[in-house]
C-alpha cells in the first residue's frame, strides 16, 4: 500500500519534470518567434550623418528594413525591391520619404560601411545602427526578429532575421509590413496611397 | 623530307585528338547557365553566386562544394524564408544532389553559393571563374558575370 502511493508519487514527480522541461522548450520558441501584432515606435539610432531620431521624421513615410552586410542574398533582394520601387517615384514624392536599412549587426557594420553599402542601392537610403540593447528594443517594437547564428564556416557568424520591409506613416505610426521579395509596383501602389492621404 | 612527312603526320594526330575531346565535352556533362553575381561595394564582404546547373549525366550528381582563387572561402548556402512569419535563414548545405536529366537554380532566396572575402576586386569588368565540386570527384569550372541586381529584376 505504502509502496504503491511512493510509486504514484514518483511517477507525478517524473511527469512534472517532463512537462516542466517541454514549456521551457516551448519558451525558447516564443522568445524567437515573432510579436504578432507590433505597433512600431520611436527610437533614436546611429548614422553616417549623425543621430538618426526617427522623432525628427513626422510627416515623411519611413521605410525600414531590418538587416546585415554580411547577407549576400535575402538583404540584397530585398533592397533591390525597395530600390525598384523607389526608382518609380518622381523627386517630389521622393522628398516626401525616407527609407532607412537597420542593421542589427553593429559589430560588424561601421557607420561608414553601413553608408557605403546602402548608397549602392539608392541615394536616399540611410543606414542606421546602435547598440544591441538598443537595436533588441527597436526591432521587438516592430515585430523583428533576428538570432545570431554561428556557422561551421571561418567565415563568422551569420544573423538570421526577418524580412519585412516596414512602412511608418507621418505620425510615425506603423503602418504596412511589405513580405520579402514583394512586387515593387505593388510598393509604390501602398506608398502613394500614404503619400495621398 | 622525313621531317616534313613526320611533322604532318604529327599535324593530324593532332587535328584528331582534339576531335575527340571536343566530342568529350559535348556528350555527358553538367551544363551551366546564367552564373551570375550581384554587383555589391568593394567593402562587402560576403557575396553570392547564382546559377542553373543541368545534369546531362545518366547518374545522379552531388554537389559538395566550390572552390575560387577569388574568394577565401565558398559554401553552399540554401536560404529559407517562413512564408508566415517572413524569418529568413540562411543554412549551409554539405551537399545538394540533383538528378539525371534535372536542372537545380541557385536563384536570390533559395539556393546560393556564398562567396566569403573576396581576395581581388569583384567588379563588372571581370568574369569570376569558380569551380564547382562534386562529390564523385568530377569538376566543373564555371565563369561568373558580375551585373546589378536590378538586372535580376528586370529580367524577371
Ligand atoms: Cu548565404
Amino acid at each position: 500500500m505504502n509502496m504503491k502511493f511512493v510509486v504514484v508519487v514518483l511517477l507525478m514527480l517524473l511527469l512534472g519534470m517532463f512537462l516542466g522541461m517541454q514549456m521551457v522548450k516551448k519558451n525558447d520558441a516564443t522568445a524567437l518567434s515573432i510579436n504578432v501584432a507590433p505597433t512600431g515606435g520611436d527610437f533614436v539610432l546611429q548614422s553616417k550623418y549623425g543621430e538618426f531620431d526617427l522623432k525628427d521624421y513626422r510627416g515623411k513615410l519611413v521605410l525600414i528594413y531590418f538587416g546585415y552586410t554580411f547577407c549576400p542574398d535575402i538583404c540584397p533582394t530585398n533592397l533591390s525591391h525597395l530600390t525598384q520601387a523607389l526608382n518609380e517615384l518622381n523627386e517630389t514624392e521622393l522628398s516626401r520619404i525616407q527609407p532607412i536599412f537597420l542593421s542589427v549587426d553593429p559589430e560588424r557594420d561601421s557607420l561608414d560601411h553601413l553608408d557605403n553599402y546602402v548608397k549602392y542601392f539608392h541615394k536616399s537610403l540611410i543606414g542606421v545602427t546602435g547598440d544591441e540593447l538598443t537595436i533588441a528594443t527597436v526591432a521587438k517594437k516592430f515585430g523583428a526578429a533576428y538570432q545570431k547564428v554561428t556557422g561551421e564556416s571561418e567565415g563568422g557568424y551569420l544573423i538570421d532575421h526577418s524580412s519585412f520591409t516596414y512602412l511608418v506613416d507621418q505620425k510615425g505610426q506603423l503602418k504596412e509590413s511589405f513580405p520579402h521579395a514583394s512586387d515593387p509596383l505593388l510598393m509604390v501602389k501602398t506608398i502613394r496611397n500614404y503619400l495621398n492621404n | 623530307m622525313w621531317f616534313v612527312i613526320s611533322n604532318r603526320f604529327f599535324s593530324v594526330g593532332l587535328i584528331l585528338f582534339s576531335g575527340m575531346l571536343t566530342s568529350c565535352s559535348v556528350q555527358d556533362d553538367i551544363a551551366v547557365d546564367n552564373a551570375w553575381i550581384p554587383e555589391a561595394p568593394p567593402s562587402v564582404s560576403a557575396l553570392a553566386g547564382y546559377l542553373d546547373i543541368t545534369n546531362h549525366f545518366s547518374n545522379t550528381m552531388t554537389l559538395s562544394g566550390a572552390e575560387s582563387a577569388f574568394f577565401k572561402e565558398v559554401v553552399l548556402h540554401q536560404t529559407v524564408v517562413d512564408r508566415e512569419t517572413d524569418f529568413a535563414r540562411m543554412i549551409e548545405q554539405s551537399t545538394v544532389t540533383i538528378q539525371a536529366g534535372q536542372t537545380l537554380k541557385l536563384n536570390p532566396g533559395g539556393y546560393h553559393l556564398m562567396l566569403l572575402n573576396p581576395r581581388q576586386m569583384i567588379n563588372t569588368e571581370r568574369l569570376i571563374p569558380i569551380i564547382l565540386l562534386f562529390e564523385n570527384g568530377y569538376q566543373k569550372k564555371v565563369e561568373f558575370k558580375v551585373r546589378p541586381f536590378r538586372l535580376h529584376l528586370e529580367a524577371n
